[in-house]
């Protein structure tokens, strides 16, 4: 491997954005005649015999932001290509050096930015279910007249416990990438080693590699505190983090590769978090393993380790996060708005599980780890039925409740909207027992009151985590109940009615899932004042439930 | 030739005598004014004004309104003291302020009201009382009157006997009529207090108790609730088919019983008059219904044998084949004379048919 050679600074130093505070050191503002272009293309799709990756794209449109915000490309230079065809991206890439080759012959310089995140086989990229060779990539990328070009590749396919991205285990995918990209003004970064797969993860919703290269780039990978992160310093910190990470997973440690052929001198800086508009500073006393996490988006936004002594900017977008402490067996939790600096006194603590089947060493989990955003419940309910003033009126008509339960069930759909926090709708049905009223004097003369309640309700449910697989819950809904009432009556008539009213209902439960499936069971309250008389009662259909319920997450 | 049967004496006994009479202790049939005949109540009589047929909590579960200024409706339970002494009184009703409605106690139901229960405005509220009996009754009319020009909807009155109404002055019946159950308590508004084997019993006449030319006979029933009234009665005035406890009573001369024997026991048999005796050897018979129902027993019966003017029960005892009466109404449990089913003793809750048997006070054309 060839690092990036000292001649290369003079040409790095004028990434600078103008508006950089370097730091320690002023950064250089760059040169009005350097144009700036990147190609970011995420594909998911799967060819031949591989399974559709999950979070290519996200994680180009992830690195477009990046670009955007910290590494000095205006929005309008940075072409998202999201799921292309050969050919869409042939035409991006002639399109680009069409560009190129007008600034220079106005005699402006430029650079490029190529990143590329999908499936790969040896010969080439897969987009979708055609592949573009690598020889016509390489060509088409060397036949863009800029003074430099990076070029990032991630190249993954899923595999059984990760991700995994690379199609063919044997394929020497980075080195067929050095071999053919090997250029005066090159610089090519691979996710992983000619031998090894590359790995998408669940937990962080991308793979391990761009993640960690978007972390450093945020701020993290900043080595020498200057405000800006290197290519050099970007590589070193991906390299780091994704061996660490996925050194314990089923495919194995991945080694992330650099090689650069650049003329001139100094580092060549691919971003600026201390000129980001909004950072989060992890302040000089934090210790410890430290993950950020979007409390919007429910997404890992960076993860680093962080020592003590020097306090550290993560450069990152405005908005609420959480950031999650690990040091030796206690997990912090502790909120921040970015911009801001971590309030340690806000932290609280919180039990740890470690999953040790994956994840890596070091890596935090929640205590309570459904990975599931969206859940089905069916529960099934029964109880006696709750009495009032209608059910004491009907006593006093003579009526006698029969002596089976109320039963019934309810179907809920659940969506998580942050943290431990679900909400949805509850569609339910629960029979009511019978009222019956012996005519006296008669023989097997009698009155029959039938009834049902229906609802339809929002539900929110907060659901923490006990241990790995066993959480509780307790859950709000209300809404409209809908009850149906039928007396026959002594003339043999069957006089049925139906009436609206409010309905709610709250419940508390414990939940066991095993991947998908789950169980619950718990208690449940409910009324829904929708079974009204003639004469003014209203019944609030419902009572105490015992609930027993399926779960499906999704 | 149609023989009569026997009658058991025990059974039409604890028939008429109403031991437990109630439905699983409730005391009044249809409580809830929910059987109704057309526009009618089935087992409540509309006695003054009107009643319609509304509905209460729900539209199948009716009630009943008392239309007008006036207006009364009525119920006969044959509940007596063995059932028990104290009586539960459930009520729901929607009574405005402009509306005096009562609930009437007529022990005895010979119509002298011994207690006036006012119910109170209301608008669906339940409402409970309890009310105690003294001494031996038999048979109570329930009574409800409405005055005044409002709103008034009952809607459940159920009469139950409970044990013991502690901390209540109890009601005292009226003396009671004659036909009915007695007790040094009681007492007799006529006649005397008979003891008898189901205890006593108010009569109008002993043996010795009539003039000349009157004998103490059976008379003409005043109450399903009640026994015959056992009255002084010209002798032979009572026609061939009627009730009779001695042969004097008869225009015939033969007060006929069948194989059984007269007794003065309350539901305790009676004959009726006719012109033969059982087992008499002129083909002595009677038309015959079933059960223990005939009319009265003549010569020939069913041989179209009759001569004219001579007695017959059935157009087929005569020659003629016409016979000259009235048709016979009687009550199937005891025959005694009736018009419809509400002149019977009650079974439970229910009046025991009436049906026509033979030909009262007939002659061959």
């Amino acid at each position: 491997m060839r690092l990036l050679p000292l001649a290369a600074l003079a040409l790095a130093a004028s990434w600078a954005p103008a508006h950089a505070e370097p730091v320690p050191a002023p950064a250089p503002a760059p040169a009005p005649a350097i144009a700036t272009y990147a190609i970011v293309v995420g594909s998911n799709a799967g060819g031949p015999g591989q399974t559709d990756l999950r979070y290519a794209e996200d994680d180009a449109r992830r690195v477009a932001a990046v670009l955007t915000e910290l590494g000095g490309y205006p929005p309008e230079a940075v072409d998202v290509v999201v799921h292309p065809t050969p050919d869409q991206l042939r035409d991006r890439l002639a399109k680009l050096a069409d560009r190129v080759r007008a600034d220079a012959a106005a005699g402006r310089q430029a650079r490029v930015f190529f990143y590329y995140s999908g499936h790969a086989r040896a010969q080439g990229i897969d987009l979708g279910a055609t592949e573009l060779p690598l020889t016509e990539l390489r060509e088409r990328l060397f036949a863009i007249p800029a003074a430099l070009t990076v070029v990032v590749l991630d190249a993954c396919q899923s595999g059984a416990f990760s991700r995994i991205k690379g199609a063919q285990a044997a394929a020497d995918f980075s080195f067929s990438s050095r071999q053919h990209l090997d250029a005066t003004g090159v610089a090519v970064l691979a996710s992983s080693s000619g031998s090894e797969l590359s790995q998408e993860s669940e937990q962080l919703k991308g793979s391990y590699f761009t993640h960690n290269l978007l972390v450093g780039l945020r701020g993290a990978g900043d080595a020498n505190g200057d405000g800006q992160v290197s290519i050099d310093e970007a590589y070193r910190y991906a390299y780091h983090q994704t061996l660490l990470e996925t050194a314990e997973t089923a495919v194995g440690g991945q080694h992330v590769t650099f090689e650069a052929d650049l003329k001139g001198h100094g580092e060549v800086p691919l971003s600026y978090p201390r000129a980001a508009t909004a950072q989060i500073v992890l302040p000089a006393s934090l210790e410890g393993k430290t993950l950020v996490e979007d409390r919007r988006a429910h997404a890992v936004a960076a993860e680093i380790y962080k020592a003590k002594g020097t306090a550290v900017r993560i450069a990152i977008a405005p908005g609420d996060y959480d950031v999650l402490v690990r040091d030796g067996h206690s997990l912090s939790r502790c909120p921040v708005t970015a911009p801001g600096e971590l309030d340690l006194a806000r932290c609280r603590r919180e039990a740890l599980v470690v999953e040790t089947a994956k994840g890596g060493p070091g890596a935090l989990q929640e205590p309570w780890q459904d990975p599931h955003r969206y859940m089905a419940v069916l529960d099934l309910l029964v109880g006696p039925e709750h009495h009032d003033g209608y059910t004491d009126n009907l006593a006093a008509f003579g009526y006698n409740e029969d002596l089976a339960p109320s039963g019934g069930f309810a179907l809920t759909g659940l969506r998580q909207i942050y943290d431990r926090l679900w909400i949805g709708a509850t569609a339910g049905w629960a029979s009511i027992p019978s009222w019956k009223h012996d005519i006296v004097g008669t023989q097997n003369l009698a009155q029959q009151l039938d009834w049902s309640v229906a609802e339809v309700m929002a539900t929110m449910r907060i659901e923490q985590g006990w241990w790995s697989w066993l959480a509780y819950f307790g859950q709000l809904s209300a809404g409209l109940g809908i009850g149906h009432s039928a007396l026959e009556g002594a003339d043999h008539m069957t006089y049925a009615s139906t009436n609206f009213g409010p309905a709610f209902a709250a419940a508390i439960g414990l939940r066991v899932h095993f991947g998908h499936a789950g169980f619950a069971a718990g208690w449940q309250y409910d009324g829904a004042y929708a079974v009204k008389d003639l004469i003014g009662n209203t019944h609030a259909a419902g009572g105490n439930r015992l609930v027993l319920g399926f779960s499906w997450g999704f | 030739m149609r023989i009569p049967r026997i009658p058991t004496l025990v059974l039409v006994a604890a028939a008429v005598s109403q031991m437990g009479a109630t439905d699983c202790g409730n005391a009044l049939r249809d409580p809830g004014f929910d059987l109704w005949c057309g526009d009618q109540m089935c087992a409540w009589k509309v006695e003054r004004g009107e009643a319609h047929k509304v509905p209460t909590w729900n539209a199948g579960d009716p009630g009943v309104e008392l239309v007008g200024s006036d207006v009364a409706i009525e119920q006969v339970s044959p509940v007596d003291s063995g059932d028990g002494a104290c009586i539960e009184f459930d009520l729901i009703a929607d009574v405005d302020e402009s509306s005096q409605v009562a609930l009437n106690i007529d022990v005895f139901g010979d119509g002298s009201v011994e207690h006036v229960q006012p119910i109170p405005t209301s608008a669906w509220t339940p409402l409970k009382f309890e009310l105690p009996i003294q001494g031996s009754y038999r048979g109570i009319r329930f009574e409800i009157t409405k005055r005044g020009t409002g709103h008034a909807v009952l809607a459940q009155i159920g009469a139950k006997i409970v044990d013991g109404c502690a901390a209540f002055s109890p009601i005292v019946p009226a003396p009671a009529p004659l036909g009915a159950p007695c007790d040094d308590t009681t007492g007799c508004a006529d006649g005397t207090c008979q003891q008898t084997f189901f205890g006593g019993l108010c009569v109008g006449c002993t043996e010795s108790s009539c003039a000349a030319n009157q004998v103490c006979g059976a008379s003409d029933p005043t109450s399903p609730l009640r026994e015959l009234p056992r009255v002084c009665e010209p002798t032979g005035s009572r026609e061939l088919g009627e009730q009779c406890l001695h042969d004097g009573e008869c225009g015939s001369g033969i007060c006929n019983f069948g194989f059984a024997q007269p007794t003065l026991e309350p539901g305790g048999e009676y004959g009726n008059c006719s012109a033969c005796r059982a087992g008499d050897a002129c083909g002595c018979g009677a038309a015959w219904t079933g059960g223990d129902l005939h009319g009265p027993f003549v010569c020939g019966a069913a041989l179209h044998a009759g001569v004219p003017g001579s007695g017959c029960g059935d157009a087929a005892d005569c020659a003629s084949g016409a016979c000259q009466g009235t048709a016979r109404l009687q009550c199937d449990v005891d025959g005694r004379a009736c018009a419809t089913a509400a002149d019977c003793p009650f079974d439970g809750l229910h009046n025991t048919p009436c049906s026509t048997v033979g030909i009262q006070g007939g002659s061959c054309e």
